[in-house]
């Protein structure tokens, strides 16, 4: 099939914006008679609220209104479970929650102002190591709970005993992944306006899901939902980030600028975002396997534990893509997987790019290897014996099929892509120096979108003028990751019109329609189906029509470049002209364009069923040299082959890999966000180390396409799968190069040296 | 909040008047350092009323590196020393040393001077000064005095510097002779890294023998220091009979008694030995090659 607009790596629509610095973000807006306000944020990780004295804040020069958790309607708010407090009322559960807040002239009012709130405290004893949080008798972070547990998911498939009564060899391994930031380069930023245009509050900002901070705003206020309007700005990087933690910012100014009637704007400074905004799980991962002989794994039985800080957040969901994707992409008849989330005083975990599968499968890979050396068997080979493949059952008694299993096809063109046999022999030879090359590979299967999370669906709309130019509105959001210019391509393909006649528009929460949120990998997917939707009710409509004009078959008529065009190649007519007497003639040229995803199922109490319709399959392979002198650790080349579906923009799926790769790059070596008794020891970017241009290797980018029946014409995922495999590609690799298998990330010097950190995260 | 007024001098001359009339005052040179601590509001700012920008003193620029003698201006930028073919030439471990500093934009601003008088237990200049035996020139109102780069820094970000005095140049002898040298660092990323250990080895070979010889710890002390014991074991020793494995060993000991046993030593314990075996292997085998 010949595109037009899909499967070219065409120019990102906002591209030039962004290059000349055009691009409003939310810092950069400004509004008339506009507040700043800033929060106190406490240093105690837990502690009982005994008194706020805000009298003397209240007197200071510009300070407008100061705030407490006494000023806020409703204080609860949180996406899955309720327990995330606008303000902090009468406890603190974490270093960083918010106390009093204060809207002033000028930030640096209110920044001084703050210095004079008073709050007493009793600090209470805290709980920051998962083993606490999980006794039974341990100290309670939320009192009208049961215990610490957030959740627990289960999953059951045959009989494990007597899986590993088959076994051969049996390995059991203990794996634990650290806590870090999401790094995007623009922290949070909101401007609440009140009572404009027929609403309660207006907001602006750095929104990664608007339709989520406004049903949390709404919430806070005691409003209704079309009270509240979110209009979403440029973003600057979010990688899941921007979600809860805006949502609570939006709040926050939402109450100040009702109070006082002005408009507010609250930015956050970097030290600001690291102590406030949520991170990535840290995960402690048991896993046990048991092979044959010959390589045919037997049984595999998991507990994965994770920190969900002191508030649930998204925890429920990420141990949820965690419990399905334990196993790895490998056939077993006999699992036993249970993932957990606890409460903890330590900083809150949500979503993060990856999303539950990072943690696990850098476990579940490295432990792959470690099972192929018991075995004495290759990597490659192993994998081979045991990969999901056409029709395979999942360990959730899933069959794949209906799409492409393509995980022989990804393993094989990612090794061709680095020349990996022939560099995994030269290595496996002895290396006298110091210097110890190595190389490694991680595959992964990914369910794509929500999955039995949560309803997937969503909504767009496009309108077509008069002169023929043309408005798309999607309910999700753009990230950076370039759905402007994917859905952008989408309709023009359908529509038969350039690039050039579409305007995209930003999200609206009052024109478009709620969509969920613009996560979990689904937009193209999902989003881009919508959209597909809306542009053929259109384009029927208008062929209907020119058909009827020409008198001719509507088959036998096609839209192109702007132009009508009949079988032989004849223009007819132009798109403009056609549209312009449509609309003339009274016909409706705007349509909304809907897709709700094939049908899914999930047993929470057995843990089994069909809980994503489709899934993309991923290898990466790094070659890396380890200095055994030193420990450092070099990343010299990856090669990363992907299963997109169809690439809509193969530079752009180019781009969301060499960006996966770096991410994952530096979760495996470098990136750790040292926290001792719940506080948060470097915030800003000279402490927390994020890998520079000199730390990137070669990236070989791969894209694998069978296209999918249900996307897109045929496109799946790419955002999160590229950042899932390279921790465990990276260990592997180290561990071939040394001998040396290290079973925690970070990989930084102190494990590659002596086998342990030393300082929690050793970032100094 | 740190509150203060900037000054900005045009010569020297000036610099030392307000250094010698105005109390609190604060130099900035390339301001990599003093802009980021100002920024954090840091406490050891509570007491400054003057920043006074030095940035443009044109007494305080350039290299010169005579037959002999050689002058460093103290606002000679790293980027500057990476720059100068007499410096890539005659004395490479500075060259090395600069090119490990942070990144193209800071090395673009940041200033020997600053390095020196900031005086991070970190800092990358000092470890290829000490093994130079270099002075810094400290000038007032009232002269100049010359002080060893070692004898300058006395503690981690503590100075001899006084507070009516600038540090206006580095001078150094040259070495002579057939002299080799190394510089070492390990960080924890490829750029814009602080240093977790660095060194520089430098020294003279006469007829097969070590005639001079400086090994120079960068952030593995508190303080930059020569490894005594190390550049004991080496002087007067033939090529021959060194062995640089030894020399590693008694670096890594002489590291552990002078900062005792902290939480990073049994890292810092194999890898500074490691690291200097490794300026010693590279000092024997350009002594080797060069015959
Ligand atoms: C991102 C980043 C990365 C860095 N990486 C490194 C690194 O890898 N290695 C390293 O060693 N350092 C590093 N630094 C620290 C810094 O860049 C260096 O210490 C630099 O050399 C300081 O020079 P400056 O001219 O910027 O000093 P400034 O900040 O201008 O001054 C520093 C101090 O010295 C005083 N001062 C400066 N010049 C004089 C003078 N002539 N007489 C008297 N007092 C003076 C100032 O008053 C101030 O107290 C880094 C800094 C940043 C921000």
């Amino acid at each position: 099939m010949a595109f037009k607009h899909v499967n070219k790596g065409v120019k990102r629509v906002d591209a030039y914006e962004k290059v000349t610095g055009k691009a409003k973000f939310g810092a950069d807006l400004e509004f008339a008679d506009q507040l700043y306000a800033k929060v106190l944020r406490t240093e105690y990780p837990h502690a009982r609220i005994i008194n706020i004295e805000t009298a003397e804040a209240e007197k200071m020069p510009g300070v407008r209104g100061v705030f407490t958790a006494a000023d806020i309607k409703n204080n609860l708010f949180g996406v899955i479970v309720e327990d995330q407090q606008v303000l902090a009322a009468d406890r603190v559960v974490l270093a960083g929650d918010g106390v009093a807040m204060v809207a002033a002239e000028s930030e640096a009012e209110a920044a001084a102002a703050l210095e004079k709130i008073k709050v007493e405290y009793e600090e209470l004893e805290g709980i920051y190591e998962l083993d606490e949080a999980r006794k039974k008798d341990s100290l309670k972070i939320h009192p009208e709970k049961d215990d610490n547990q957030v959740i627990h998911h289960p999953l059951r498939k045959g009989d494990v005993e007597k899986g590993f009564a088959q076994a051969d060899i049996i390995l059991e391994r203990e794996y634990s992944t650290q806590l870090i930031e999401h790094s995007y380069l623009e922290p949070e930023a909101v401007v609440v306006v009140p009572e404009d245009e027929n609403h309660l509050v207006s907001i602006y900002g750095s929104i990664q899901n608007p339709y989520a901070t406004r049903a949390a705003v709404a919430t806070v206020l005691r409003a209704e939902l079309a009270e509240v309007r979110v209009i979403q700005n440029h973003i600057g990087g979010s990688f899941g980030g921007k979600d809860e933690v805006v949502s609570a910012m939006a709040a926050r100014a939402a109450v100040m600028a009702l109070a006082t009637k002005r408009p507010v704007k609250m930015v956050n400074s970097r030290e600001e975002s690291f102590t406030e905004s949520y991170k990535r799980h840290p995960y402690q991962l048991k896993y046990k396997v048991g092979a044959t002989k010959e390589g045919k794994l037997t049984a595999m039985e998991i507990e994965a534990a994770a920190d969900s800080g002191a508030y649930a957040c998204q925890t429920p969901f990420v141990t949820w893509r965690s419990v399905v994707q334990a196993t790895g992409p490998y056939e077993l008849d006999h699992v036993k997987t249970d993932t957990y989330g606890y409460y903890t005083n330590n900083p809150y975990t949500g979503a993060m790019r990856g999303y539950g599968s990072p943690q696990i499968i850098f476990a579940q890979e490295s432990l792959m290897d470690e099972l192929a050396e018991e075995l004495g068997m290759s990597p490659v080979e192993l994998r081979k014996k045991n990969i999901y493949r056409q029709d395979s059952i999942t360990a959730s008694g899933q069959k794949l099929s209906g799409h492409t299993v393509s995980l022989e096809e990804v393993m094989d063109k990612a090794m061709q892509a680095i020349d990996y046999q022939a560099k995994r022999e030269k290595y496996s030879l002895a290396q006298p120096d110091d210097k110890k090359r190595g190389i490694g590979l991680s595959i992964s299967f990914r369910g794509c979108s929500l999955g039995a999370e949560a309803v997937d669906a969503a909504a767009s709309l496009i309108q077509i003028n008069k002169d023929g130019s043309v408005a798309v509105y999607s309910g999700l959001a753009e990230n950076g990751q370039g759905l402007k210019t994917i859905f952008s391509q989408i309709a023009a393909e359908v529509l038969g019109i350039t690039l050039n006649e579409i305007d995209y528009m930003e999200v609206d929460t009052t024109f478009t329609p709620d969509s969920g949120s613009t996560v979990a990998s689904r937009a193209t997917l999902i989003g881009g189906n919508s959209i597909k939707n809306a542009a053929e009710k259109l384009r029927d409509r208008i062929l209907d029509f020119a058909a009827q004009k020409f008198e001719l078959a509507k088959d036998k008529l096609k839209l192109e470049a702007g132009f009508l065009y009949d079988q032989a190649s004849n223009r007819l007519a132009l798109f403009s002209d056609l549209t312009a007497e449509m609309i003339n003639n009274g016909i409706l040229l705007s349509a909304y364009g809907w897709y709700k995803g094939p049908p899914i199922s999930w047993d929470e109490e057995k843990g089994c069923g069909n809980p994503y319709f489709t899934y993309v399959y991923g290898c990466q392979i790094a070659e890396v040299e380890v200095d055994t002198g030193t420990g450092e650790l070099t990343v010299l080349n990856m090669a990363a082959a992907h299963d997109v579906g169809r690439a809509i923009n193969p530079k752009n799926v180019k781009g969301q890999i060499y960006g996966g790769v770096m991410m994952g790059l530096g979760y495996s070596i470098m990136e750790e966000v040292e926290v001792e008794a719940g506080q948060i020891k470097g915030k800003n970017f000279h402490d927390y180390m994020i890998p520079t241009i000199k730390d990137m290797p070669d990236i070989e980018a791969v894209i694998v396409e069978n296209p999918d029946p249900d996307g897109p014409f045929g496109a799946k995922s790419i955002g999160e799968p590229t950042l899932e495999l390279a921790s465990a590609a990276i260990a592997n690799a180290v561990a071939h190069a040394s001998g040396k298998r290290i079973r925690s990330l970070p990989l930084n010097l102190e494990r590659v040296l002596i086998g342990r950190a030393l300082s929690k995260g050793g970032c100094k | 909040m740190v509150e203060y007024q900037l000054l900005r001098a045009t010569s020297l001359v000036e610099a030392l008047e307000i250094l010698a009339e105005k109390d609190n005052v604060e130099c900035l040179a390339g301001g990599t350092d003093l802009l980021v601590d100002l920024h954090k509001q840091d406490s050891k700012f509570d007491q400054i009323d003057y920043v006074l920008d030095i940035s443009s003193l044109k007494e305080l620029k350039g290299i010169n590196l005579g037959d002999k003698k050689a002058v460093i201006g103290s606002l000679t930028t790293h980027a500057d020393l990476i720059e100068s073919e007499e410096i890539q030439q005659k004395l490479p471990f500075i060259a090395e040393a600069a090119k490990s500093i942070g990144s193209t934009q800071i090395r673009n601003r940041a200033t020997i001077g600053g390095n020196l008088v900031n005086a991070a237990a970190c800092a990358d200049s000092f470890s290829p000064l000490i093994a130079l035996e270099a002075e810094v020139v400290l000038a007032s109102r009232n002269g100049e005095r010359k002080l060893s780069v070692r004898d300058f820094v006395k503690a981690p970000y503590k100075t001899a510097l006084k507070k009516d005095e600038l540090l206006k140049e580095i001078v150094f002898e040259l070495p002579q002779g057939k002299y080799y040298s190394s510089y070492q660092k390990i960080g924890r990323r490829k750029a814009l890294s602080i240093s977790r250990i660095s060194l520089t080895l430098l020294g003279e070979v006469k007829v097969d023998k070590v005639f001079k010889i400086q090994v120079v710890s960068g952030a593995a002390t508190p303080s930059p220091v020569p490894f005594a014991e190390v550049n004991s074991y080496l002087l007067n020793k033939k090529l021959a009979d060194i062995d640089p494995v030894e020399a590693g060993r008694l670096a890594a000991e002489e590291m552990v008694e002078i900062t005792g046993e902290r939480w990073s030593t049994p890292y810092k314990r194999p890898a500074l030995a490691k690291l200097v075996e490794r300026a010693v292997d590279d000092f024997l085998k350009e002594a080797a090659n060069s015959g």
